[in-house]
């Protein structure tokens, strides 16, 4: 009998342009819960996938309590007992919670009459034996989030699964609902079932977990048990890596204030978040997956209702309601999917940079100029070295980076003063990153304000003057130039 | 941490239609002198009882999120195509090839919006137009009276004091429920309908499913067509022209989403009832039937506008 579940040696996942998990060696001992941590991006969720034949491996083997095995697709993943509870469910809403339970598999009695009863006592069985008090008749949409969770590893259990992977189960659960999963997680291991925790909630993963992995950068940094470690070297081991990018020198001192947030909330998602930002001044917002980073700046840039809060633009209070008031009040945001919401894919380059401010191509303010359009889209094109062969190239056909430059050339000639920038440089190559930077210093120098959003601490302590760190919803301090380290950020970032 | 189990939360939206449907039979009673009467109830499910066929597969059709417009072309050009052959052959011949034509058009929606992967407004929209203009071309635009006296029997008959056609929507009707509750196929339709690829993945084939919908709408849409040629002893290229929105109306009405994922028969039925039930009244009123029109629009507008409040509310 091997003593461990599940074995991946050296697995080795390759995207375009970026090594996702490299020569990756992952033990998990039978019947325990093995938590493995790491930074957003270092490969957490692409392991698991792999595991789960979502994704394949280009090298490597996966080994099921001792035995090779190849993971083609989730069916074969399901048949050797894996199952993957993914961060968003995969339930019906519209359906029963029985009904969910035995989607595609509906029981029937002889004669292919559906046999409710039996289906709900099958269920109601299951929920016994983990202590659950959900009705089986209830909708899944009437259900919890944390319900829903529940019901996913009651699934997972129906199936035989020996080895359950949690991926973030918790991140859009209320503490007592966490509580509760870690109550039933614990109760999995008295069961003989091994789980794969992946979390950074560094808390939750002291409470329960046995053997803890740290990866970064595709690589598994280090394996001990729980019991070895310390939060301190969590972190330590999570963010050590070595800084890469270059970042370019800016000399320019931020001015008087110009946009004053205070204690903007919007339901429960952001809660009493108050800063000021300076002119000519790049503020960085720190968090991890689920702070609440990009639905404040949403809020702000009238994208979502505020719930509460006063913003001051120049000392005057404004009043945004929507995005058309956000861009009077001068402030643009550069979205974290630019594909889906930063621009018009199928449109030019030239429509998509006047987009926002049609008023400044029209002629006696009605009619549209094109030659005023083409103009204004050579100027920004010139200024941004937009790489592209003409003003009508469609927006689809341009890389990530020009994509990314067409948009903060749109919100350039709205004329507007704050510019929001939610993940800027995701997906784009480090050579364009590098250009990015430069021309973030650049709009800082002629006296534009700038928040920053980053997943990625080195760009965030790169480019920022100041660092402001979020964690579920709130504002958990602020860290000047000086005082920002990774492990500082991470500790703010992880409490 | 045991607690008493979970109750079902009793939610009023779900029955905004039986609510109204009561209020509305309660005030007509009490509003107009012979609206309680055996005579006008029978009117008015015999009024709705041709269309009501076709309305039950329309729900089929919401509930796995698709949609047909042409199933008011494909009775009328069932309607001629019965008419013709109970004059020329008997009566189950004139059904049985009636009824295949309805499936072969049916089937023809299917593979375009399945197979083709189109979107079935459009794909619709298509059929509706090329098969009206069959109807057209096939009698030249006029209408085929029927001579057979069984086949009006058929239409115009009562058993019990109920007219046959009724029946046969009841029948129709438990078919459909007993279908939907109680068969794997009626269970898979709710899971396609809520959430396509969720259910390819748990290993439903979905595009069958959306084919069988619309092979069920060809079907029951030449049912329909049989039904009115024989209630009014005649085939018409023009017969059921307002079907498709007044199938739609009801199921709307009745509260099945048209998210798809949801509802359920017996709603449509209630849907059916609210909107004849104000027909009805229309016409004891003496206003003209012309205002039904507007009514059906109006009524349409008023349920979606306020579902899509209460969906609203509800998130927030």
């Amino acid at each position: 009998m091997c003593e461990f579940a599940l074995e991946m040696l050296g697995i080795t996942k390759e995207f375009p342009g970026v090594k996702a998990l490299n020569n990756v060696t992952l033990r998990v001992k039978k019947g325990t819960i093995h938590a493995i941590v790491g930074e957003n991006g270092a490969g957490k969720s692409t392991l698991m996938k792999v595991l789960n034949g979502v994704y394949q491996a280009e090298s490597g083997e996966i080994l099921i309590a001792g035995k090779k095995v190849s993971i083609t697709d989730i069916n074969k993943a399901q048949n050797l007992g894996i199952s993957l509870i993914f961060q968003e469910t995969n339930m019906i809403p519209q359906l029963s919670v029985t009904e969910n339970f035995f989607l595609g598999h509906v029981k029937c009695k002889k004669g292919g009459v559906v046999d409710w009863q039996g289906m709900q006592e099958a269920v109601k069985k299951v929920f016994d034996e983990l202590g659950y008090t959900i009705n089986p008749r209830c909708l899944v949409s009437e259900i919890s989030a944390a319900e829903k969770q529940m019901v996913e590893i009651a699934r997972a259990i129906s199936k035989n699964a020996d080895i359950i992977v949690m991926d973030e189960p918790t991140s859009s659960l209320t503490s007592d609902e966490t509580e509760r999963l870690l109550d039933i997680v614990r109760k999995l291991k008295t069961q003989g079932k091994t789980i794969i925790y992946i979390s950074h909630k560094l808390e939750e993963i002291f409470a329960i977990s046995d053997m803890i992995s740290v990866q970064r950068d595709g690589e598994i940094i280090d394996t001990k048990p729980a019991s070895e470690m310390t939060t301190e070297e969590v972190i330590e081991k999570m963010v050590g890596r070595s800084v890469q990018t270059e970042y370019p020198v800016r000399n320019t001192t931020p001015g008087e204030v110009i946009l004053k947030v205070e204690s903007v909330s919007r339901k429960k998602l952001v809660q009493d978040v108050s800063l000021e930002l300076h002119k000519g001044e790049v503020l960085g917002l720190a968090g991890l997956v689920g702070a609440g980073r990009t639905e404040f700046a949403e809020t702000i840039f009238g994208a979502a209702k505020m719930t509460e809060g006063t913003i001051l633009i120049h000392g005057k209070a404004v009043k945004i309601r929507n995005t058309k008031a956000a861009t009077r009040a001068s402030i643009g945001m550069l979205t974290e999917d630019r594909k889906e919401t930063g621009l018009a894919l199928k449109a030019s380059i030239k429509h998509n940079i006047v987009i926002s401010n049609l008023k400044g191509i029209c002629s006696a303010g009605f009619w549209t100029n094109s030659k005023k359009e083409n103009d204004a889209a050579k100027k920004y094109i010139g200024q941004l070295k937009i790489q592209t062969p003409s003003v009508n190239q469609t927006a689809v056909n341009l890389s990530g980076g020009n994509q990314q430059k067409v948009i903060i050339a749109k919100w350039l000639f709205s004329d507007v003063d704050i510019l929001i920038m939610d993940e800027p440089t995701r997906g784009i190559d480090v050579g364009a990153k590098y250009e990015i930077y430069c021309l973030i210093n650049e709009l800082v120098a002629q006296g534009k304000s700038i928040i920053l959003i980053s997943s990625e601490l080195p760009e965030l302590i790169g480019m920022s003057d100041r660092v402001i760190i979020m964690h579920e919803g709130r504002q958990k301090g602020e860290l000047s130039k000086a005082e920002m380290t990774p492990e500082a950020i991470m500790r703010l970032a992880v409490s | 941490m045991r607690t008493a189990e979970k109750r079902i939360k009793f939610q009023p939206s779900k029955y905004i239609v039986l609510f109204l449907l009561i209020f509305l039979t309660i005030l007509m009673t009490i509003m107009l002198d012979n609206f309680f009467t055996f005579n006008n109830i029978k009117n008015i499910f015999a009024s709705f009882s041709v269309y009501g066929v076709t309305t039950i597969a329309m729900t089929y059709a919401i509930i796995c999120a698709e949609f047909d417009l042409s199933v008011g072309s494909i009775m009328a050009f069932t309607s001629l195509v019965f008419a013709n052959l109970a004059n020329s052959t008997n009566l189950v011949t004139a059904i049985i090839v009636s009824l295949l034509v309805g499936l072969m058009f049916g089937a023809l929606n299917g593979v375009i919006v399945a197979v083709g992967k189109v979107s079935s407004f459009v794909a619709t929209l298509g059929t509706q137009i090329a098969i009206k203009g069959l109807a057209l071309y096939y009698t030249d635009g006029y209408q085929v009276p029927i001579y057979s006296t069984t086949a009006y029997k058929m239409g115009n008959g009562e058993l019990l004091g109920i007219p046959y056609l009724v029946l046969f929507f009841f029948l129709m009707l438990s078919l459909a429920w007993y279908v939907l509750k109680y068969t794997r196929f009626g269970r898979n339709l709710y899971a396609v309908g809520g959430n396509y690829d969720m259910a390819k993945l748990a290993g439903i084939k979905s595009w069958f499913y959306k084919f069988m919908i619309f092979v069920i709408l060809g079907f029951c849409a030449s049912i329909s067509g049989i039904m009115i040629a024989c209630r009014v002893a005649s085939g018409n290229a023009l017969h059921g022209a307002d079907l498709t929105m007044t199938a739609v109306a009801a199921v709307v009405v009745g509260g099945t989403s048209l998210n798809g994922g949801s509802g359920g028969v017996w709603r449509t039925l209630a849907g059916l009832l609210v909107i004849y039930l104000l027909f009805n009244a229309l016409t004891l009123l003496g206003l003209s039937a012309y205002w039904q029109q507007f009514l059906k629009g109006l009524i349409v507008i008023i349920v979606i506008v306020a579902d899509a409040l209460i969906q609203r509310h509800k998130e927030d």
